[in-house]
């Protein structure tokens, strides 16, 4: 399997559209709900927490594991078994994360803009979309996110700024919301949005220059922390707080406020372009990296055949829940609340593993020697 | 006959070859007795119906599909192997044997053009030297061969003093024509004999003398039918191989410019030539680009639009990645940027590759224009091509699925404008398009005497009384009026072809899932381009992949700043002009950091 090569800008552009989708999904809903006033602090804490982990897993990785992945890393450290479970437990996280999030998107589009349409056929179209894009693999996933990064962050800039005739800035006092401990305890919670940790490790060996890596990571970590924020507070701006926890679909409300003159109202239609665009890319990341762990995990000489697969699972996972409500609590409790086990704790302990075993060898060598 | 299920299904897979043995069939030359005994003089034939060969095969047993193909192939090879056996590649010494050769292989006295013209060469000597010149008549031009070769050779060369009887002397001292060349091998002869030029045996020579005397009727340069401009060049390519190359020549007067030329066809060939800048342009570039032309084996190429097919990466797309061209001035820039260009027979159009869809939107006419209306046009251009593409399926999206976004009052107006109109939106959409379809497709069959009533037909009966029998609602008209006019704003063809089909495509989205089924196609459809490449360079180039480009992608660049080639191309040379290229300007020297020497 030839590893596909991807320009550093068009990295950074699958990166920020793979964190700051997350505003069209649950996260804001989940964030308001846990630190109220505060909630736009909780990107900025664990958008600096990414990025901390991001720098540390970087030098890692280019000190010590160049041109490898996490499933060769941990083939390394725990031999080919070891491997595979870790491999198997990333591609089951990226498949469950794909499953709840085309459920999430679905039942937003059918409950907002598509209400007549079976969610089965708007989910099965989804589906088709995100599979051939994740089946183009990692530089088709990536020359997507590039081109459709322009209309990401003019249409996401546009949501909050064209509803500024209703903002109300006294809406985001008291400052601290539900108070200082809540708001960092909730922002590490629900840090696992940010899988940039998780993603590095798996694209290292497909960046063409590996040396801006840690560029890439600061300005897609930043970029896609500034949009939430900026989403956030407008959203709370508009709406009081405890109002905000209660919707799971921000931007959507956000959007139906627009009003500018008799030709500038209910423009919401409009973003749809804005929500596929940016969901398909984003699905399609987790998608690719499911099916690609896989074929590392298992020596597959290419990921593809696995692809219509993981459509097929991940959307029959994704349908199984009754209903809206379901999914939003499984995601909520499972994913979201302990997803950071799986993008944080798990690559790094992986890495550092690795990290403390080749130093052991290398050390055992110079004694020998 | 076999009936029943078991019948059915064999008859469904096997062939039946009785059919081939129907009194009349193409396939039987051998049954009709003066198909082929024209050439030499007819000879009795006895034949012995006994041997095996000659047994009518009556047998009328089917056959499998597969042994059916086998045996096709098989008679295929054998068929080409008899012909070419016993063809030796030398030139006949005896005159009489060449003209015998030359009669054979040309069908003559069947084939009238094929002209066969005998003399004497006027030597003093103690025998007549003979001689003969072959060609094909409305190929030539006829006075060469009366001035430049009959009457030198015949008339003239009585003055020469000891005329020698060798070829090279002829060449060098009697025929005056200004390209000759000697050859030896009859496959030769037959290339220039087919390519207009006159071969001139003389007896006892082993070699024979091409001189060029190719003078067919052509159409004179005029001005272009498609890419039609306001400020630039008004000439067009014609249908003349070498008038063709000779206007891009003409602009491009480098020593670097080369122009190879390579024949493709079994049956006929057709001249290819490949044009690029040696120096500039990749090699890898122009080494591919020939190896995909070596590697065509058909019989014949009828013109560009056939090769680009054979050449393309993925023919199937209905987005063209190759460019089509009428312009010389557009070829002689893109070869100037590291492009290659291929003339095809006598096509009037050149192909240059690689192409990226953002040069499908550029027009030669963008770079004359001053910065801000060259990117004017090209903004009206690409919204144009976006409106071309989905401004149906939008319009059925909004009345299906999305009417709450469109204000109040033109809600009412659309609803009240379909209030006569008995068909759902999307059949009526799709009734309008059809319609357009034919007035375009008309338009272009349509004889020109009778051009005026398409416009007539097109805007009475569909604009006005479509509208007033209730067919079609006014703004429906409007909708698809617009779209039309769109689509004609798209400067390459074959892109509006496909921006043609593929709004249908979208139409098709808007009318099952509305905004949603748009998008989803649109993001689909993104991506299969962002994975298509044109000669190995991304077909959505320099932006996805992104690579240091200059700023003429979807704005056009100020030509001063634009000072390298495209480096998708990875040409040899990549800057194209200096980085200071107005140096008497102070605001230039300034920003370059020089200071105002004049200061």
């Amino acid at each position: 399997m030839r590893d596909a090569k991807v320009p550093a800008a068009e990295m950074t552009a699958m990166l920020i559209i793979f964190v700051a989708t997350n505003a069209f999904l649950t996260y804001p809903r989940y964030i308001s709900f846990n630190a109220y006033e505060a909630a736009w602090m909780e990107p900025i804490f664990s958008g600096a927490l990414t990025l901390a982990l991001f720098y540390l897993v970087e030098w890692i990785m280019r000190k010590h594991f160049q041109n490898l992945d996490i499933v060769e890393i941990a083939k390394e450290v725990f031999g080919r078994f070891g491997a595979i479970c870790i491999a198997l437990l990333f591609a089951m996280y990226f498949l469950c994360s794909t499953a709840a999030v085309m459920r999430e998107f679905t039942e937003n589009v059918v409950s907002t803009v598509l209400p007549s349409t079976p969610l089965l056929l708007v989910g099965a179209v989804f589906m088709f979309a995100v599979g051939y894009i994740a089946y183009a693999g990692i530089e088709g996933i990536c020359r997507t996110a590039f081109i459709f990064l322009p209309i990401l962050l003019v249409g996401l800039v546009g949501v909050c700024l064209m509803t500024v005739n209703w903002w109300r800035p006294y809406l985001l006092l008291p400052l601290w919301g539900t108070g200082p401990v809540r708001v960092i305890m909730g922002a590490m919670q629900y840090s696992s949005i940010f899988a940039n940790v998780l993603l590095l490790t798996i694209i290292f060996p497909h960046v063409n220059n590996p040396r801006k890596m840690r560029r890439i990571g600061a300005v897609s970590i930043i970029v896609s922390t500034l949009l939430l924020v900026f989403l956030v507070l407008s959203y709370h701006m508009v709406f009081p707080a405890a109002e905000t926890g209660k919707t799971s679909f921000a931007l959507y409300r956000l959007a139906r406020m627009i009003h500018m003159g008799p030709f500038f109202q209910r423009l919401e239609s409009i973003f749809i372009f804005l929500w596929v665009t940016a969901a398909t890319v984003r699905m399609a990341v987790t998608m690719w990296g499911s099916a690609y762990l896989l074929s590392k995990a298992f020596s597959w000489p290419t990921y593809r055949p696995a692809v219509p697969a993981i459509v097929l699972l991940s959307f029959s996972l994704g349908m199984w829940p009754q209903n809206w409500m379901d999914v939003i609590e499984l995601d909520g409790t499972y994913l979201l609340k302990w997803g950071w086990i799986v993008v944080f704790a798990i690559p790094v302990a992986v890495l550092l593993s690795g990290w403390v075993k080749r130093s052991r060898r290398r050390t055992r060598r110079v004694r020998h020697v | 006959m076999n009936v029943g299920v078991g019948g059915a299904l064999k008859r469904l897979l096997t062939v039946d070859d009785t059919v081939l043995n129907d009194d009349f069939s193409l396939s039987s030359d051998d049954d009709d007795p003066g198909a082929d005994n024209y050439g030499d003089e007819p000879e009795e034939e006895s034949v012995n119906f006994t041997t095996a060969e000659n047994k009518m095969d009556t047998a009328k047993k089917p056959v499998s599909m597969r042994s059916f193909l086998r045996r096709a192939g098989r008679e295929y090879e054998e068929a080409v192997e008899k012909a070419h056996a016993g063809q030796q590649d030398n030139i006949e010494l005896d005159l009489d044997d060449m003209k015998r050769r030359l009669s054979r292989f040309f069908h003559l006295p069947q084939n009238k053009d094929i002209v066969i013209r005998e003399f004497a060469v006027g030597v003093e000597g103690r025998s007549p030297w003979r001689g003969m010149v072959v060609y094909v008549d409305g190929l030539v031009d006829k006075n060469v061969i009366n001035w430049a070769i009959l009457e030198p050779l015949m008339v003239w060369s009585h003055l020469a003093d000891d005329p020698k009887r060798a070829l090279t002397y002829v060449v060098d001292h009697l025929v005056p024509g200004h390209q000759t060349q000697l050859i030896e091998k009859w496959s030769e002869v037959v290339f220039n004999v087919l390519a207009g030029s006159s071969v001139v045996f003389l007896d006892r020579c082993d070699a024979a003398l091409v001189v060029e005397s190719k003078g067919w009727e052509h159409r004179s340069v005029s001005t272009p039918k498609m890419e039609n401009v306001v400020r630039g060049s008004q000439d067009a390519f014609t249908e003349n191989f070498r008038t063709n190359t000779g206007l891009v020549r003409m602009r491009l007067r480098s020593e670097h410019l080369v122009t190879e030329i390579h024949a493709v066809g079994n049956l006929a060939k057709t001249d290819v030539a490949i044009m690029y800048i040696h120096g500039v342009t990749n090699p890898k570039l122009v080494k591919e680009v020939r190896r995909r032309i070596a590697d065509i084996d058909v019989d014949y190429v009828l013109d560009a639009g056939m090769l680009e097919q054979f050449i393309e990466d993925r023919p199937s797309m209905m987005i063209p990645q190759v460019l089509v061209t009428e312009r010389p001035d557009r070829v002689a820039a893109m070869l100037a940027e590291g492009y290659v260009a291929i003339f095809v027979g006598h096509s009037p159009v050149a192909i240059i590759v690689p192409v990226v869809l953002w040069s499908l939107m550029h027009t030669s006419e963008d770079t004359n224009l001053r910065i801000i209306p060259g990117t004017f046009i090209r903004a009206i251009r690409w919204v144009a091509l976006l409106t071309a593409l989905l401004l149906p399926g939008l319009y059925i999206a909004v009345t299906n699925y999305h009417s709450e976004m469109l204000p109040t009052d033109l809600m009412l107006a659309i609803a009240g404008s379909r209030e006569q109109v008995p068909f759902p939106v999307v059949v009526e959409v799709l009734l309008m398009e059809f319609a357009i379809e034919l007035i375009r497709e008309a338009g272009i069959r349509i004889p020109s005497v009778i051009g005026p009533t398409i416009g007539i037909v097109g805007a009475l009966i569909i604009g006005q009384s479509a509208v007033q029998a209730g067919i079609v609602s006014p703004l429906l008209v409007i909708v698809v009026a617009t779209t039309a006019l769109a689509s004609f704003t798209v400067p390459n063809y074959e892109l509006s072809m496909a921006v043609r089909i593929l709004r249908f495509a979208f139409l098709i989205a808007g009318a099952v899932l509305g905004f949603y089924g748009i998008a989803i196609l649109f993001v689909v459809y993104v991506v299969r381009l962002s994975m298509l490449k044109s000669f190995g360079v991304p077909f959505l180039s320099p932006v996805a992949p992104i690579s240091g480009a200059a700023r003429d992608v979807l704005v056009r660049g100020p030509i001063w700043g634009m000072n390298k080639r495209p480096a998708f191309l990875n040409t040899l040379r990549s800057w194209r002009q200096n980085p200071m290229t107005r140096p008497w300007s102070a605001a230039t020297r300034r920003q370059a950091g020089e200071g105002d020497s004049n200061a």
